[in-house]
């Protein structure tokens, strides 16, 4: 498969579930994305950019999924966070079959400011009973999540990375991707950060022997696959774009000390800064700034060789 | 027609007074002002929300925004028998599914979906409609006036305007008061015909008490094939029927003692 934009291999496998379901609707909160305009062109009745009103976009998806439909949701990540009640009630407790596809998770609009920050998502989700939360980190990821949430009966939202045109492996699995196998020391990552510390691992001759695990799936998370990988390995660093109280990290973290036999496990966190940043910059500006960039990582894995 | 049906909103009223009283909760205020649109709603056979419709899938649609006066819905669809699971004895009994704020359930036939947190309702019925345009199922939503300050709803109005949701009926229960306060005193809803007309429905402004107005709107409703969404301003009395909870806000959520339990039994003869 030729590599292709993330966001494009998305929506062009709706557009391939489209030929054959016309229950699949799109709902773009006016956010768009280049192959989007196929399925608007071939399937005009399945594609509604329906205005900027997150709360109605949800409530409208949540009746259409009541009467059979299969709702995506198409907004920007941040945003999500208008219509949290609506996901509690109308998605989570009524069961109602929509998809949420949040774009730009993380610090991905830095430049636009702490209002399209998104390091939350995951933190204020989980609390939702019913609820899928898919993170992707290449375009194939974004091609599992999405048949993930077609196949599944209950709500999910997909955290949708922007500008990556790569795949991570050859054989992504779904949850849980051990990438890399390595001695003592394994990196668990997600999203555009598994990327990064992919490239790190493979171009340090030092790391080669790091482990790295690339969590494509939240909730629920299949932590005993993950505890059938960390088995093997003494140190354990867990890294988020997200300050470690609302990352996964949190979490990883409370499932690993919970089991007797991983209490000698080290455990490293590398999170970003609980904090709004008020200054210009792009992601990768931010990244620097919390120290979770190429150079900063790559320096703190080499501290632990 | 009329006079049975107004037999039966005073069967129920004496009903769901008796079960609020017995179980000490309930909004009775509003399920008394909203009472008369839903026995219409079901009784006057206008609309398929009979048992068959529901069992055979082929059922408009009902949606109470306005959850806390769930008792006034599961009274009428206990009446018609719709399923077991409504009768009152149930309300608020532990382990039963008749809470105060109503949840959708395989049990509950005509219960579609889950309300109680106000301003969603309306947006939901917005999609059952849409999904529903071409095969006709009319879909009606009744929602409080006190409601229509969630922005949610507005919302929901352009959205239900822009696609012609001819299907889709607003039914405003305007009672004129929330739970502390009459709305005109504190945060003027009005002029709410203006205000709806503008948003793109087709609006009227009726006596909710006035069996003869409701069916009028409703009938004309069941006609439309095209056009804008409709909306009834429902003009109604919080506490409608006794003396003693119209003059008195306190029954929003407010439970009769004694001496009002039996006064307001008297007034409903």
């Amino acid at each position: 498969m030729k590599d292709i934009d993330i966001r494009d291999a998305f929506f062009e496998e709706i557009y391939k579930y489209l030929k054959k379901d016309k229950k699949i609707i799109l709902l773009a909160v006016d956010q768009g994305a280049l192959a989007i305009n196929k399925i608007k062109k071939n399937f005009p009745k399945n594609y509604l950019n329906i205005g900027i009103f997150e709360q109605t976009a949800i409530n409208f998806a949540a009746g259409l999924a009541q009467q059979g439909y299969k709702p995506y949701v198409y907004l920007i990540a941040p945003f999500t966070l208008r219509a949290l009640e609506q996901i509690k009630i109308s998605l989570c407790s009524m069961k109602s079959k929509v998809t949420i596809v949040a774009s730009g998770p993380g610090f991905t609009y830095a430049s636009d400011g702490p209002t399209h920050y998104f390091n939350e998502d995951y933190q204020v989700l989980k609390n939702f009973p019913n609820l899928n939360f898919f993170c992707t980190s290449d375009y194939l990821s974004a091609i599992k999540s999405f048949r993930h949430s077609y196949k599944s009966k209950n709500p999910s939202y997909i955290r949708l990375e922007k500008g990556i045109s790569c795949k991570i492996s050859g054989n992504l699995k779904l949850p849980i991707n051990h990438i890399f196998k390595g001695k003592k020391i394994v990196v668990i990552s997600n999203g555009q950060l598994t990327i990064v510390i992919k490239k790190i691992l493979e171009k340090n001759k030092k790391l080669k022997n790091l482990g790295l695990v690339d969590i494509t799936q939240f909730i629920p998370l299949d932590f005993g696959k993950i505890e059938k990988i960390i088995k093997d390995y003494n140190v354990i660093v867990l890294i988020d774009e997200s300050p470690l109280r609302s990352s996964i990290n949190q979490e990883l973290y409370f499932q690993i000390k919970n089991k007797n036999k991983f209490l000698r496990k080290k455990i490293i966190f590398i999170n970003t800064h609980f904090k709004f940043w008020k200054i210009a910059g792009n992601r990768n500006y931010l990244k620097i700034k919390n120290n979770i960039d190429e150079t900063s990582i790559k320096k703190k894995l080499l501290s632990l060789i | 027609m009329l006079s049975e049906l107004k037999k039966i909103s005073n069967y129920l009223r004496i009903k769901i007074l008796k079960t609020i009283f017995r179980v000490k909760k309930g909004h009775i205020g509003g399920s008394f002002s909203c009472l008369d649109m839903i026995i219409c709603i079901y009784f006057s056979k206008i609309f398929k929300l009979t048992k068959n419709h529901f069992n055979n899938n082929s059922n408009d649609f009902f949606i109470l925004s306005k959850g806390h006066n769930a008792i006034a819905l599961y009274s009428v669809l206990d009446y018609l028998k719709i399923s077991k699971n409504y009768e009152l004895n149930n309300f608020h009994k532990p382990g039963s599914l008749l809470m105060e704020h109503p949840s959708p359930n395989k049990k509950l036939p005509g219960i579609e979906i889950e309300t109680g947190s106000l301003g969603n309702g309306l947006g939901i019925a917005t999609g059952f409609a849409f999904a529903n345009k071409d095969n006709g199922k009319k879909v009606i939503v009744l929602v409080g006036d006190g409601e229509l300050y969630e922005g949610s709803n507005w919302e929901a109005m352009i959205l239900a305007a822009n696609y012609k949701l001819y299907n889709l009926l607003l039914i405003v229960d305007r009672n004129f008061a929330m739970t502390l306060d009459r709305t005109e005193d504190v945060m003027k809803l009005e002029n709410l015909q203006k205000k709806i007309k503008s948003f793109g429905f087709e609006t009227s402004i009726i006596d909710g008490h006035n069996y003869l107005t409701i069916l009028k709107k409703f009938k004309k409703f069941k006609k439309k094939k095209k056009g804008p969404p409709m909306c009834i301003i429902a003009k109604t009395k919080k506490g409608k029927g006794s003396s003693v909870m119209e003059s008195d806000l306190k029954f929003h959520h407010g439970v009769p003692n004694q001496t009002e339990y039996e006064n307001i039994l008297k007034d409903l003869g």
